[in-house]
């Protein structure tokens, strides 16, 4: 391993074997991974679709391939002369000897564009997994979860069943007690990493726990049997006497009846059982009463169990350790099992499995996969955990092929999503190239240089030992002409920080709370300051001897803070000082006030004769009555009537229209959007809104919901936790809006002005936790309640100081231009909120321990000498309340404009063949055609009395795509996968029924007599299912199409219509066999209970019915054109092979052809529907 | 609606509608021990030996509350009393409840609130001046008890809480009787009484009971609300009865 080199994305060789970039933040991360993909393009020639690229998001996947392709494009133009303004790419050409090969290499790699491998860590999981399914030994087709919640929660729910229902009072007491429902008994144990994590204690067997437990309690209750009359009344006198406090004197009578109940055999654990020790009988000894006569005197004569009631309480407290780490393992066991079994997956799954697969294949499938890409780049490596570093370890990094791995540890901050920086480091360790990136492109040189200054302050800045997690400083790549902010002629500082000054109360200490508020009232006045109108902050900028000034804007600042309530609570603060923002968080939109309204107007609307329920609802914002106008509703019949009506013909519209279209209706009709554009939050308020409105409809949609499974839904979806990120809160607005983002979502983002007002803030609940997860010996510990409980507490409360620290480095690196830090002298209560002082801002900034204010204040005063650096006191009262100062909006003048002579009409469109074929006759699944009324006799189908209708259509095509012909033919069981399709369709039938007809469909020859071939016979490589495509009219005449398919018996005249534009649609099937290519179209049109119903007759009589002849003509249109394009030697008559339609009805293996219309299209006719069409090449 | 699925713990307001059954059973002498099948039955109480245990612990903690009744000493119950007094300008008509031998007994198995000691003046008000006599009214709470009787005085008078009552009618009330009952606690230090009205106003209106009153003040800075309006209202109304409770 070599040691940390500068990377230069230009020239440094690219190396085989592991390659470890650290990229601070700033530095041109994305750039340099754009910069290896053109390398590893023209000098390494390997094609853009054997480049593996893995990032973190959805939305970074998309970005880097924008990015990549940009670059790749550039760089081809380049190639061709002339220079760039950037000096790497600059760099770069100059290295290209042969810049023929480059260029050809990156045309092809353009071309291939969209075969980039650009995942996200899940997405690369879920492809290898679903190509490789043999090899992995994985379902073919799975449902992805983003949130297992719901799973998990029936486990739970089914754990708590059969553990709990069958226990004895005693015992199951004991746990009830503690953990009064299934959620209660789950969260002492649900904590990421679970899946892999060393759970401790090793071992510890319920029913063991449970004998103890008897045990003890027998021992005890023999005690209580022979002693417990002499206490009673040693405590009976104690009480007379007044030597007891007057708590437990009042409470003795309850509590002894508790202990004689449970020794009578009541359930649970009665409190207070040390009061049967000694030492705890000392505690409710009247204080004043023992000053001569020692408590330990007055109590000798006691008789008391001791030792066997602290015995019964340690017992009891092992029952419910036994039973937390019972349901752990059972969660770790049992989860992936139900989720396969039920075909779903998680997204961890998606991981985990691909890393047991690649440990539990053997080298087969890490052939196969290594096979697939020859370079792989992980974007965000810090956000890595063990098995991901497994998996890519394991693939790639054998020393065949190049590895690089992207990220920077200082931005590891995804701990509470299982991101586990220990795996960063071990891949550290097996690195054979280390580099970094030197410059950042980010910041103002000052801010660059002040960020240098913080994390140089002391020794291990991040909380591990330096040559572990050392902090390189960088320099920076932009000059001060690139931009600064003035205000009233006077520079603004590119770092602020704001100390608060001395609390009135409390000795100058401030609470967190109270610290918060007024920080944040600061902030609110601060932001005012920078945009008022009359004298905003300008952005000065210098290029070329030019000078420029743009005035700041809302959208130009950032507010970082820690949680959802945080950015809530700014949100107000800004709304009532009149300045936009908006929040960018990872709130579920269900915890929203809106969420709430909707299930209350919902509740309402599927229960329409609950008068209750319709007044309920009447209340919420979106109808925006005042209480004055509610009631004068109430109490005015007609009114009431009138609106109890309105609600009765939303929920019929609900019921027959949807979801969707009822709520469109009741919006507009009740003026929401008008009523919530009053309220203080609207655009927030109506974001909302229309989010839940697009989700609810999803999920009626998909899962086929009526009201009430709906509202069921709704009422789960508000109860529970969602990880969904679909469900995250939108941006209500890209418009002019002050950025109020928590500090892990915005990892990637910047800002010209940032405001760090959380960094003071720790909090001390971990040390409250029955549940502790931290690092021993390089693994991940899941700590329930061992003997080491209270180390691995102390070492969690370390790890999590360690991820604060990397977390004030991402909130400090997020300027461009200007950096508020602000700092509180807070003071620690415990199990709640630490001291300031062991914050991460008070780890980096007072390395030698934070003093007093004024040693504070000394310290902070000091940083002012720094360049661009600024210190602030910030009064502890606001003097007053600001407001902003809006800019002057300018009335617009409507006028009207003077109609053009352009055509509103066009014919210009995408049309579909359906549109096509709705000139002539609408397509109906399973309709007779007519005329067909005389029963024909004849054997029977082979497959009667299964549905009509487009369901079952969709539901057969669906098969035959998914399931490969071979197994279908040969009989191998898909009932699971059959019965879910027929969920999703909304069929209930035997999934035998459809199992037969498949097979029926698949052995059946599809020609009549010898030297037919069936479906079962193709070849799986040769297929190709609902192939789409698009082509282009370039005037289309109906009429001409009419006069080219004359005297075609399966073909009906189309309506005179001229279409234009682009004509799309799907062939069921195309294949090659025998050197030749087929359209296949699979119907389920019913003609009959008898297979003379199909005979070839009557099949060209529905050909004709449903002009199923002008699609086939046009299919084959389609296929003749393209494989004209693809096909080196094409000729019709020599490849094109013929048409199939498949009536799966009235198919017999018995008898080849039954079934099928089968037409080898005449080459003149095709040669004048592609003259009639046109647009051709 | 409800989920299909099995309840394993109740909400708020389902918790206390089933602890006043239990209660109603409980002083009526029934057994409540039938109840607990039938809310299973229902879906209304958590299934197998947690549910049996915690509908036995549910009755034991209801059953101490119970047996605080009848140490009162306010005997068994009697009829109600029909109510008609000229009370001012106003005719005040209707029916007082809960009356026992020896007084009136007020309970609710929850937190005792300022509401409670509203209504407990209310009942001692109207009855003495229906009947005469003055009466022992007790408010029976979840953790404690509080009495009006003999001493406590007429003021604020009857006349004055229908006045209170009809120019609520009129316009909203700046009677919001916690955020008076904080106020009055701090009021030797103006600022603090403020703070801890506009506190108690703010936690009031979040907790969710008080729909009406969340609506009426929806969007409105609930510092402007803890007014010369208010402070006169905490002062005539909520100030004597805080000093006469026992």
């Amino acid at each position: 391993m070599s040691g940390g080199t500068i990377l230069d994305c230009a020239r440094t060789p690219l190396t085989r074997g592991i390659n470890l970039v650290e990229a601070s933040a700033g530095t041109g991360k994305t750039y340099a991974i754009g910069m290896l993909v053109l390398r590893a393009v023209t000098e390494l020639g390997i094609p853009i679709d054997q480049i593996l690229v893995v990032t973190f998001t959805k939305a970074a996947t998309e970005e880097l391939r924008d990015r990549i392709r940009r670059r790749l494009a550039e760089a081809r133009d380049l190639l061709s002369g002339g220079t760039s303004g950037d000096a790497t790419i600059n760099d770069w050409l100059a290295t290209v000897t042969d810049r023929g090969a480059a260029q050809e290499r990156l045309r092809q790699a353009l071309g291939l564009i969209d075969r980039a491998g650009i995942f996200t860590i899940h997405s690369f999981c879920l492809q290898m997994l679903t190509e490789q399914a043999l090899e992995s030994g994985q379902l073919f087709d799975v449902e992805l979860l983003a949130d297992v919640g719901q799973v998990r929660t029936r486990l739970v729910e089914d754990f708590w069943r059969s553990r709990l229902y069958g226990l004895g009072a005693r015992i199951c007491g004991i746990v009830t007690a503690t953990y009064p429902t299934p959620a209660d008994l789950a969260a002492s144990v649900v904590t990421p990493g679970l899946a892999h994590g060393r759970i401790r204690p090793d071992r510890l067997s319920f029913g063991e726990a449970a004998a103890r437990f008897e045990r003890c309690f027998a021992h005890l209750a023999d005690w209580w049997q022979q002693s417990s009359a002499i206490l009673g009344d040693h405590l009976q006198r104690a009480r007379e006497a007044g030597l007891l406090k007057k708590a437990f004197s009042e409470e003795l009578g309850h509590w002894w009846n508790s202990l004689d109940a449970w020794f009578a055999g009541e359930g649970g654990l009665p409190e207070h059982l040390d009061y049967l020790t000694r030492e705890g009988l000392k505690e409710v000894l009247n204080g004043t009463r023992f000053r001569k006569r020692t408590k330990d005197d007055f109590l000798a004569d006691f008789p008391l169990p001791e030792q066997l009631a602290l015995e019964v309480r340690e017992a009891a407290a092992d029952i419910l350790l036994a039973v937390r780490l019972e349901l752990a393992k059972t969660l770790r066991s049992e989860l992936q099992h139900r989720l396969q079994e039920q075909g779903h997956m998680s997204f961890d799954d998606l991981v985990v499995r691909l890393d047991s697969a690649l440990t539990n294949e053997g080298e087969g499938l890490k052939q196969i996969l290594g096979e697939r890409f020859a370079a792989a780049l992980i974007d965000e490596f810090q956000d890595t955990d063990s098995a991901q570093w497994r998996i890519f370890s394991t693939i790639f990094g054998g020393g065949n092929h190049y590895l690089y791995l992207i990220g920077d540890p200082k931005q590891a901050i995804y701990r509470f999503r299982g991101a586990d920086i220990y795996s960063y480091f071990a891949a550290r360790q097996a690195a054979d190239q280390q580099t970094t990136l030197a410059y950042n492109y980010r910041s103002h040189p000052y801010l660059v240089a002040e960020v240098n200054s913080i994390f140089s302050g002391r020794v291990a800045p991040f909380h591990f030992p330096d040559e572990q997690l050392p902090f390189q400083p960088v320099s920076p790549a932009k000059t001060i002409g690139d931009g600064e902010l003035y205000q009233n002629g006077r520079q603004l500082p590119v770092m602020v920080y704001c100390q608060l000054d001395q609390s009135p109360k409390d000795s100058g200490l401030w609470s967190s709370g109270r610290a918060a508020e007024r920080i944040r009232e600061y902030v609110v006045g601060e932001v005012c300051s920078l945009l008022d109108h009359g004298n905003p902050a300008v952005c000065r900028k210098e290029q070329d001897g030019h000078h420029s000034s743009v005035p700041l804007t809302a959208r130009d600042i950032a507010v970082l803070v820690r949680s959802n309530r945080h950015a809530d609570e700014y949100l107000h603060a800004f709304a009532r000082a009149g300045i936009p923002a908006v929040v960018g968080s990872k709130k579920s939109v269900f915890e929203t006030e809106e969420a709430q309204e909707l299930l209350t107007l919902l509740s309402a609307l599927a229960a329409p004769g609950d008068m209750f329920a319709v007044k309920r609802a009447m209340t919420i914002s979106w109808f925006g009555l005042s209480g004055n106008e509610l009631l004068a509703i109430w109490q005015d019949e007609s009114a009431f009537d009138d609106r109890f009506n309105r609600f009765l013909s939303y929920c019929q519209s609900w019921q027959e229209k949807g979801f969707l279209a009822m709520m469109n209706r009741l919006l507009a009709d009740e003026d929401v959007y008008l009523n919530l554009a009053r309220t203080e939050l609207a655009e927030r308020c109506i974001a909302n809104v229309h989010h839940l409105l697009e989700l609810v409809q999803e999920t009626e949609t998909t899962e086929k919901f009526g009201p009430e499974q709906t509202l069921v839904w709704l009422r789960a979806m508000i109860a529970g936790k969602s990880g969904d990120e679909d469900r995250e809160l939108r941006l209500e607005s890209d418009e002019q809006a002050v950025r109020i983002v928590t500090m892990h979502s915005a990892k990637g983002l910047q800002y010209p002005i940032v405001f760090c007002p959380f960094l003071w803030y720790r909090s001390d609940r971990d040390q409250r936790a029955e549940l502790v997860s931290c690092h021993e010996d390089g693994g991940l510990v899941i700590d329930l309640g061992s003997a080491d409980m209270e180390r691995h507490r102390q070492q969690a409360a370390l790890e999590t100081l360690a991820e604060d620290l990397r977390l004030a480095y991402v909130a400090l690196t997020r300027a461009e231009l200007c950096c508020y830090t602000m700092w509180a002298d807070v003071k620690a209560v415990k199990g709640m909120v630490a001291s300031s002082h062991d914050s991460a801002l008070g780890y980096l900034i007072f390395p030698d321990g934070a003093g007093g204010f004024a040693d504070q204040e000394q310290k902070l005063q000091g940083f002012s000498a720094h360049p661009g650096v600024e210190h602030r006191l910030v009064a502890p009262v606001a003097h007053a309340s600001v407001k902003y100062r809006k800019p002057q909006e300018h009335e617009i003048t409507l006028t009207s404009l003077v109609a053009g002579e352009r055509m509103l009409v066009t014919n210009y469109q995408m049309s579909s063949y359906s549109a096509m074929a709705s000139l002539s006759e609408q397509e109906d699944h399973g309709a007779e055609p007519p005329g067909d009324t005389v029963i024909e006799p004849g054997p029977e189908i082979l497959h009667p009395g299964l549905p009509a209708g487009a369901s079952f259509g969709n539901l057969i095509h669906d098969a035959l795509e998914l399931f490969p012909f071979g197994s279908l033919a040969g009989g191998a069981a898909h009932g699971e996968e059959l019965a879910r399709l027929c969920r999703r369709y909304g069929m209930a039938i035997e999934t035998a029924a459809v199992q037969a007809l498949l097979a029926t469909v698949v052995n059946t020859p599809l020609l009549p007599g010898a030297g037919g071939f069936s479906l079962a016979q193709l070849d799986t490589n040769r297929l190709l299912s609902e192939m789409p495509f698009y082509f282009h009219m370039e005037r289309l005449e109906t009429r001409k199409i009419n006069d080219a398919l004359a005297g075609e018996a399966t073909v009906t005249p189309l309506s005179p219509k001229v279409m234009q534009g682009y004509l799309t649609g799907f062939v069921d099937l195309v294949c090659e066999h025998g050197g030749k290519f087929y359209i296949l179209d699979y119907k389920t049109n019913f003609l009959g209970g008898s297979l003379h119903d199909y005979r070839p007759d009557r099949l060209v009589a529905a050909m004709a019915s449903h002009n199923y002849g002008l699609q086939y003509w046009i299919y084959t249109l389609v296929l003749h054109r393209y494989l004209a394009n693809v096909l080196p030697g094409y000729r019709y008559e020599t490849h094109f092979g013929g048409v199939f339609y498949l009536f799966v009805r009235g198919m017999s293996p018995a008898v080849p052809g039954s079934g099928v219309y089968a037409a080898q299209p005449a080459q003149e006719t095709l040669a004048r529907l592609d003259a009639a069409v046109g647009g051709g090449a | 609606v409800v989920a299909d699925s099995e309840p394993f713990g109740l909400n708020g307001l389902e918790a206390y509608l089933i602890n006043q059954e239990i209660i109603a059973r409980l002083l009526l002498g029934d057994e409540p021990w039938v109840m607990c099948r039938k809310l299973q039955v229902e879906a209304r109480w958590p299934l197998g030996e947690p549910g049996k245990l915690s509908f036995a612990a549910r009755v034991a903690e209801l059953q101490r509350f119970v047996s605080k009744i009848a140490p009162l000493g306010l005997g068994g119950r009697v009829d109600d009393l029909e109510v008609d007094l000229e009370v001012g300008e106003y005719r005040l008509t209707g029916r007082l409840t809960n009356l026992h031998e020896h007084g009136i007994l007020l309970c609710r198995y929850g937190k005792r609130g300022g509401r409670d000691l509203l209504a407990g003046w209310l009942h001692y008000l109207i009855h003495g001046r229906q009947t005469g006599t003055p009466v022992e009214v007790v408010m029976l709470g979840k953790d404690d008890e509080a009495r009006f009787g003999a001493g406590c005085g007429t003021a604020p008078e009857l006349e004055t809480m229908v006045e209170v009552f009809v120019d609520g009618c009129r316009e909203p009330s700046s009677l919001y009787i916690e955020p008076g009952l904080a106020w009055l606690k701090k009021q030797a230090a103006p600022e603090a009484a403020h703070a801890a009205a506009v506190a108690a106003l703010d936690r009031h209106l979040e907790d969710g009971y008080d729909r009406e009153t969340a609506l009426l003040l929806r969007g409105s800075n609930t510092a402007t609300r803890v007014n010369d309006s208010f402070v006169a209202l905490a002062q005539t109304v909520l100030a004597p009865l805080v000093g006469r409770v026992k």
